[in-house]
């Protein structure tokens, strides 16, 4: 890098976390990958650590760090699948470089998916279209 | 009134309480207004809901949601400081819920403001299960007028509900005669009642001359029916016997869905 670049760097403050979660992420993310929901990691943050977090705060933190791992130093993590199955590892945190655990769920076709399937809509409702009246018995064109 | 201020813990120490495990498969329920249409009578109908609970001496808390909504016709305005201003849209969208209900009430009862659907469908997307997991279940009030708007507001908080929570739908005769075609006639609202199976209520139309003052005072509809007042234009006895006859209905018809409304 260009030494007047490296100099400017130097100077500039470290930025602070943006999350008061930053420094728990490890732990976030072992729980999610246990199964444990929001509610338990907000607990055991609050009894572990004094930290008082509600449950969309953990909920936003998780979701936001889906987002910026799945590209490091632009390349692709090592998860390197199809965006089908890293679709997959969507809330299970499995997606970290450093994750130790092997890519199973990408060498076995026959591991079940992990995300959910799409929920069944008992109502389904377009609302660009407008009302429309039913016709009573008897009722005829002109 | 037996909705209980006393213990906002939130107000007290500005934390969020995370001591959730205690409502663990306790029964507990919120019942919110589908918001959306601006006056069709959410609020006046989430007053005679917190009425009708109180009558049966059951503790609720009154949430105001409708931050835009800040002077009459507001939940404050009849309740004062009894009834708690809740600004929704921040991130923690509708936490306040869990906050409330975890101190030992049962009932949460949220006036939802009119531009509060957005937020709504991000947290029960984000927020339902875990709630759910805790004992709480939903009630989910909608209110129909002759306007169509207000059918078609019902539908698309529906749609964006599904089944996550019971409906109660409220025809209110805001108009005499109410024609409320575009809710019993039309395609779109009969799929509905068939697939979310919905209790319907009926309001009675209310003479102006008892609900603008009403509305002008902040009094509710029990405090007319038993002179408990000093506005002298309403306590005239054909408009405190209008009162009675307006609440005693009222509550026959609240009866009828009081398997969704209480825990």
């Amino acid at each position: 890098m260009d030494p007047r670049f490296e100099a400017v760097l130097k100077r500039l403050p470290q930025k602070r976390y943006r999350s008061c979660l930053e420094p728990y992420k490890d732990l976030i993310r072992e729980m999610r990958k246990r199964g444990s929901c929001y509610r338990e990691i907000a607990q055991v943050l609050h009894e572990e650590f004094g930290l008082k977090v509600g449950m969309s705060t953990i909920n936003d933190f998780v979701l936001s760090r889906m987002k910026s791992k799945t590209r490091v130093n632009g390349n692709r993590t090592s998860f390197s699948g199809t965006d089908r199955n890293r679709k997959t590892r969507i809330g299970t945190g499995e997606h970290h470089k450093d994750t130790q655990e092997p890519t199973r769920h990408f060498q076995t076709p026959t591991q079940p998916r992990l995300s959910k399937p799409a929920p069944h809509l008992p109502f389904k409702y377009n609302q660009d279209e407008p009302l429309r009246i039913l016709r009573k018995k008897g009722e005829h064109d002109e | 009134m037996n909705s209980d201020v006393s213990t906002d813990q939130s107000e007290s120490d500005g934390q969020v309480p995370v001591s959730v495990v205690p409502m663990q498969h306790a029964a507990k329920r919120v019942i919110l207004t589908m918001g959306g249409k601006g006056g069709v009578g959410k609020t006046s109908f989430m007053l005679s809901l917190a009425e009708w609970f109180t009558s049966k001496e059951v503790a609720f808390k009154l949430l105001d949601l409708d931050t835009e909504n800040k002077a009459r016709g507001s939940l404050a305005h009849y309740f004062g400081r009894a009834a708690k201003k809740v600004d929704i849209h921040t991130a923690a969208g509708l936490d306040s819920f869990i906050d409330y209900i975890d101190d030992g009430t049962s009932i949460v009862l949220a006036d939802m403001g009119a531009s509060s659907g957005q937020v709504t469908y991000d947290w029960f997307d984000s927020m339902f299960e875990d709630v759910q997991a805790l004992g709480v279940s939903f009630t989910a009030i909608g209110i129909v007028t002759p306007d169509p708007a207000s059918v078609e507001s019902v539908l698309s908080w529906a749609a964006h509900l599904q089944d996550r929570v019971h409906y109660i739908i409220v025809e209110n005769a805001i108009t005499y005669p109410a024609d409320f075609t575009y809710w019993r006639e039309t395609e779109q609202a009969q799929v509905f009642q068939k697939a979310l199976h919905p209790v319907v209520l009926s309001v009675d139309f209310r003479l102006p001359e008892l609900e603008n003052p009403a509305r002008q005072h902040g009094i509710t509809l029990g405090e007319i029916a038993e002179r408990r007042h000093d506005v002298d234009e309403l306590r005239r006895a054909s408009l405190v016997l209008r009162a009675q006859s307006y609440r005693r209905r009222l509550f026959q018809e609240i009866e009828n869905a009081k398997h969704l409304l209480l825990p």
